[in-house]
Order: C-alpha cells, then structure tokens, then sequence
C-alpha cells in the first residue's frame, strides 16, 4: 500500500507552509491510514515550534468541529451532499419538515409485495367506510442508528427524534396515540403539542407519557433515564391499563431513574440537565466525572473500547467536553494529561497507571 | 483540573478571532499583514499560556497583539501618526463579560454550516464525505471520479478555508450565529 507522510522540513517558517503541512496531518489523521509512526512524527513536528502549534490547533478545532454538520445533515440521504440552500432550510434549524424527510432517514420498513398492498389499499377503504383507526404497521416503522450514530427523525406530527449511538425505536402514530418504542439506546423526543393524542414511549417495561415537551430516554437493559428539558413527563409501569400506577411525574430539569427496584427522581438546573443531553450536538460534558464513568460513556460511541486496568484510575475526576466519536483524543488528553500508559491490542485501549 | 495550554487555547483565545481581525484591520494601515500580525500574536499568547494562564484571556489577547504592532510599527519605520495614537490610547477596557465562547452549541453549529456552505463546491464534497459520512480518501475520489492527490488538495483547501470562516472576521456573520458580535468596537477607541 502507498503511503505519504505530510512534509517535514526542519524549517518553515512561512505561515502558508505551515497551514499546509498542518491540514496534511489533520487529512491524514482522518481517513484512517493513520500509524503510532504517524502519531509520534505529528508530536515532534508540533513540539518543532509554537508556530505549528498553534496553527495545528486552529485548524483541527474547527475541522474537529465540521463533524457536527451531522446533526445539521440528518435527514439527508448518505451519498448525496445537500446544496448550501438545502442545508440551511434543515429541520436542524427550525424550518418545517420538507415532504418526504421521513422516508429519506431511510427507516427498515421490510419490502412489501404487490398483493400486500392491493389488500393494503382494500382496508384503507373498507376502514375509511368504518371510521376506524386501523394500524397499518401494528410494530411501526423502526429506525436505527449505528455506533457513535446520531440521526434527527422528523415525525409526520411536526414532533422530532434524535437517535443517539447505537439506538433503535419503532414509531406508531394512531388517531388516539402517538406511540414510540425505545427498543435500544438512547433518543431525544422534542414533542408537538397535540392534547387528544399523548406522546408515549414505552422501553424497557415502563411507559413515559408526554403531551407537549422535550426530554429523552435512556435505556439500559429493562432500566431507564428520562431527562426533562420543557414541560412535565409521566413516568408509568407498562402494565394493563387497570394496574397502571403512575410512578413518578418529573417537570423540567428532572431526572428519573427507573429500574426494577423503583424510581430515582432527581431535580437538577436545567441547563445542567442539559448537559446529559450534549449528545445531541456529538458532545459528552463531563463535570467532576469519575473516569470510570466518562469512560463507559466514551466506550457506548465507539467500536473502541477503553479498558481501566488500575481501580484507582477510575476514582479519578475529570471535567470537559469531548467529541463523542473521538475516542483517541480522549485517550491521547489521558497520556497527556495523566499519569497513564496507553496500548492498543486489536480494538482494546489499555489503560494502565504509570 | 488537568487543562492543557492547548486546550485552553482553542477554548479561550480562538473564539475572539473575528473581534481580533475586525480590530487588526481597523488600526493596522496594511490588511495584507493581519494575518501574520494574527498568527505572530497567537505564538505569543500561547507562550505566555505555557507558563502561566492569563486570567483574563481577551484583554490578554488583545494586549499582546497591541504591543507587536507597537514593535512592528517601529521596526518598518511607520511613522503615521493615526496609528501611533490608536496603538497609545488603547489601555480601555475590553469586557470579560460576554465571551463569545459562551454561545450556544446550536448557534456554533449553525456558524459551522454557514463556513461550510462558503468554501468551494469541489472542496465542500470532498469535506462533507469526509466528515460527514466518514468516508475514507480512497472512497471520495472513487465517487467524485477524480485521483487521491486532487482530493488531498481539495481536502487541504477545505481544512483552512472552515478555519478562515469559522473563527476568522472574514467569516460568515449569520444573524446569531456570529461569535465576535459583542463590542469589540470599543477597543479601539
């Protein structure tokens, strides 16, 4: 395989040279070609002088920070790069949801043959004659996204769905509910007023009931984390109508924890709970976090895993905010930052205390 | 907390580009050198950083840019006497107390997408690819039908330009999504 290394004169002291040898690391740092040999003559050219330094750092902070077009781009079809116009006008930004958005965040709805929607068309007749609702899709349309994934869904209610990291929810909307099943993960519910049509997401055996709101769920095996931002959610088990007993009602800034063995609820400052939810611009905020926590945040977004070999390294605090999917800055500010060593076997981070 | 020069620097002194450059322009008689007086003024910032963390970044920043016009002034024998007296009458104040650091994540991102619809049409593909989709360089010139090399220089291009227009006063001013909205324009008078 051909293999390039961005030039390394001794001198450079032109600023122009310097931005190009500096976007040369960045690129090649980027597009996966990158070695501990690359990593280790990155150091020493940025070690050279300040100059390249600093023109390093501004240059890969904003690149670094292009990644969140994302967010912006959700919606869009991969394989295709929106026009300036369309980009502005993303749902992203407040602007309503362009027809036909919900098909293009390409849900996994299986192929349906022609006799399925002969008979499709049949029913949606005979139940328009019955004014009835009738569930098309009883499970709904799923969507998912990968790891270290992050996807806005716009729903056909005006609501909207961001995915987080390896996530999975089925969406239902029926006359009398607007139904979504957190089957994995994590998402973000920004919800439409609608009184006569509660906003409920069921995951992991409990029902989080909403009418007009933000907040989002989390779910780890059968427990979860709901987080309010605006408005008031209901938190109940998903049990037969007649046994449902509302377990807790969290108002904005709330945060509740739900498991087997009961409810945690939590009132925090809302912009500190919002901090939870910084995913949604690709960030994780850690505030006097232990490692070992930040850590396993850092593991749900990445095929990488970072391994704590010495307990007392995950009692150790850190504050910050990071890139989610930037798993080996976080491991490099370690090696920097603390007393660690670093070593990579296969796709384990070793961590160990020096 | 553990915070390296580095990261304060991207945190604390980048996000006044636009104030700084704006500034630059207004008292320094060439544009053609405020990009130098820029990158000269970041080494020196940095510098000092190394040492010790200014505490108040901005002033800091701004300060230190001052004096290297100062220093330039004098050595290309400048003798214009605006100048001079724009360089002298500078010990205002400069207000700690809206960093433009604490803009909001989504008005950042929506400076981002305004940086990204500027830079070239070529240049844009290859960084919407990269970024966004996360393709790999072989990849991108497989799609866009062109060699490796020519995605590189796209790349490269791309990787200064967001820069220029994410930080830099030549950046692109979206109603709240600028940062170097707040009044800068007292620093220099």
């Amino acid at each position: 395989m051909e293999r390039w290394v961005p030039r390394m004169k001794p001198r450079m002291d032109s600023r122009e040279q310097i931005e190009e040898t500096a976007a040369a690391w960045i690129f090649k740092r980027d597009v996966g070609d990158w070695t501990a040999a690359d990593e280790a003559s990155l150091a020493v050219w940025l070690e050279q002088s300040t100059a390249h330094r600093i023109v390093f750092l501004r240059l890969n902070s904003a690149w670094q920070q292009a990644a969140r077009l994302k967010a912006v781009g959700a919606g869009i079809p991969p394989g295709k790069v929106p026009s300036p116009e369309e980009l502005q006008h993303a749902s992203f930004f407040g602007a309503k949801p362009m027809e036909g958005q919900l098909a293009a965040a390409s849900p996994s709805r299986p192929r349906r043959s022609r006799v399925f929607y002969i008979a499709l068309a049949a029913s949606i007749l005979f139940a328009t004659l019955l004014a009835v609702t009738v569930h098309w899709f009883p499970n709904g349309s799923a969507y998912h996204t990968e790891i270290g994934g992050l996807e806005a869904i716009p729903m056909r209610d005006g609501s909207k769905v961001t995915l987080n990291t390896n996530s999975q929810v089925r969406v239902a909307l029926t006359k009398t509910e607007r139904h979504v099943t957190l089957e994995r993960g994590e998402a973000f519910f920004e919800v439409a007023k609608d009184p006569g049509r509660p906003f409920v997401v069921t995951a992991g055996g409990q029902r989080v009931i909403a009418v007009g709101t933000q907040f989002s769920v989390r779910r780890e095996g059968d427990d979860i984390r709901v987080v309010v931002t605006e408005g008031r959610v209901r938190v109940e088990p998903d049990v037969s109508t007649a046994a449902r007993v509302p377990l807790a009602e969290v108002g904005a800034g709330g945060v509740a924890r739900v498991g087997s063995s009961g409810v945690l609820v939590q009132k925090k400052q809302i912009p500190e709970a919002e901090n939870d939810l910084s995913w949604r611009s690709g960030f994780l905020v850690f505030r006097e976090t232990p490692l070992s926590d930040a850590v396993a945040e850092f593991n749900r977004y990445n095929e990488d895993q970072v391994i704590l070999e010495d307990p007392q390294l995950a009692a150790m605090h850190i504050d910050g905010n990071f890139r989610s999917n930037n798993i080996v800055a976080f491991v490099r500010l370690l090696e920097n930052g603390f007393h660690v060593t670093v070593e990579h076997d296969g796709n384990r981070i070793l961590v160990r205390a020096r | 907390m553990d915070d390296t020069p580095s990261d304060w620097f991207v945190r604390e002194i980048l996000p006044h580009e636009a104030a700084l450059g704006r500034y630059l322009r207004r008292v320094w008689p060439n544009s053609a050198d405020v990009a130098d007086i820029q990158h000269d003024t970041y080494i020196r910032v940095y510098e000092a950083a190394v040492k010790e963390r200014p505490r108040s970044p901005k002033s800091f920043l701004f300060a230190t840019a001052r004096h290297l016009m100062t220093d330039r002034a004098r050595r290309n024998r400048i003798v214009s006497i605006d100048l001079l007296e724009d360089l002298g009458s500078l010990n205002v104040l400069i207000d700690e107390v809206s960093p433009e650091r604490r803009i909001s994540a989504r008005q950042q991102l929506m400076r981002m997408t305004a940086a990204f619809n500027r830079i070239p049409a070529k240049c844009r593909e290859v960084v919407w690819m990269q970024r966004v989709e996360g393709l790999a360089h072989k990849e991108i010139a497989a799609r866009l039908g062109i060699a490796k090399g020519t995605v590189e220089k796209q790349a490269f291009i791309g990787i200064r330009l967001l820069a220029e227009y994410f930080y830099g006063d030549t950046g692109a001013r979206s109603e709240d999504g600028e940062m170097g909205s707040e009044n800068e324009a007292s620093h220099g008078q």
